[in-house]
């Protein structure tokens, strides 16, 4: 694949689908400067992945599949700041909207999941089936659905006890 | 509040610009990244293939010409197999740079292979230094060197050991322990 062909690609999943990137960015980093690290450590790993794409499956699976992948394995600024060489110019800037304490909640929970059953979550709520999680995943439906059950008792009872925040 | 309501909120963001991306900036730094993360493992590899074959064959070199000694020759044969066994390394990692597996449990998998490959790979660079410290010692030993020589070699390879474990250690083999430990967070 020609470069310039990579790089009309890139731009076109960017413009089309950034937002999914940066709920993942968001959901596995706390730290505005981590989310940046994290977004560009994903667009790396999405731009490498182009001449693989195969059609096979749709650009919205294949890129949550590679964001995930790549958020399960990201290690944080502060970790990293210790052994390399940093000198991250951050790409993101954060657009000024109204507060919304009920999402603030939402990704505050999803932070609490471990690794593997934010990403569960983060498809669910994003709707995608249970046979898509299983086939992303790896692991056999029933497995999903035992997970999704936890996942949701544990969302439901969080609401619960934050009942100021309107939840 | 139902699972349901927690959807609700969850696409509201959908709506809402939440960044805007310097394009341009993201384009160059994937580049940079790129590049960066490219070279910085082939230099390793290249440093290390170069340093052995240069220093198996001056040892060599020097035995061939001078009387022979058995543990120069062991040494520059060792360091000689390291440099090949590192350029075959080096062609497989080439060769599965860019694999992406259809879903995470064989990206993790595929993770875990490549950890476990650096653990065994620095692994056996701490046996090799301890290998290479012991011919080195063996070496002065027989050629009659003073007791200073030998005590310099000793600390020298004990720091060299000591620091190459606590790389292993702390850094490859705590890596693919955090991929193991995922993995079974995935299966269970």
């Amino acid at each position: 694949m020609k470069d310039s062909d990579q790089r009309d690609v890139f731009k076109q999943w960017l413009d089309s689908h950034s937002p999914l990137l940066f709920k993942i960015a968001r959901a596995y980093a706390l730290t505005a400067d981590d989310r940046d690290d994290l977004f560009q450590e994903i667009s790396l790993q999405v731009w490498r992945s182009i001449p693989n794409f195969r059609h096979e499956s749709a650009v919205t699976t294949w890129l949550y599949r590679i964001a995930l992948n790549t958020a399960l394995r990201w290690k944080s600024h502060e970790k990293k700041r210790v052994t390399e060489d940093l000198t991250l110019v951050p790409v993101l800037q954060a657009e000024s909207r109204p507060d919304n304490e009920r999402l603030d909640w939402l990704y505050d929970e999803i932070s609490r999941l471990n690794e593997i059953d934010r990403s569960l979550c983060l498809l669910l709520l994003d709707d995608f089936s249970y046979k898509d999680m299983a086939d992303m995943l790896g692991i056999s439906e029933s497995n999903v659905a035992i997970k999704i059950h936890r996942i949701k008792k544990y969302l439901i009872e969080q609401s619960k006890k934050n009942q100021h925040y309107e939840i | 509040m139902k699972f349901e309501e927690m959807k609700k909120i969850w696409n509201e963001q959908n709506k809402e610009h939440l960044f805007v991306i310097d394009e341009k900036l993201l384009q160059q730094n994937i580049e940079e990244k790129k590049h960066k993360s490219n070279t910085l493992v082939s230099k390793i590899e290249i440093m290390l293939i170069v340093v052995n074959i240069f220093s198996g064959s001056i040892v060599l070199g020097i035995n061939f010409q001078h009387a022979a000694n058995l543990f120069n020759n062991i040494m520059g044969i060792l360091m000689w197999a390291i440099a090949v066994y590192i350029f075959f390394k080096r062609g497989q990692r080439l060769k599965n740079k860019n694999r992406f597996d259809r879903t995470m449990l064989g990206d993790l998998d595929h993770a875990i292979a490549n950890a476990t490959y650096q653990a065994r790979l620095s692994y056996g660079m701490l046996f090799y230094c301890a290998g290479i410290g012991v011919l080195m010692f063996l070496n002065a030993m027989a050629e009659n060197k003073s007791f200073t020589v030998l005590l310099v070699i000793t600390i020298l390879f004990t720091i060299t050991i000591y620091l190459a474990r606590w790389e292993h250690r702390g850094w490859h083999l705590a890596r693919k322990k955090r991929l193991e430990a995922m993995r079974a967070k995935l299966v269970e």
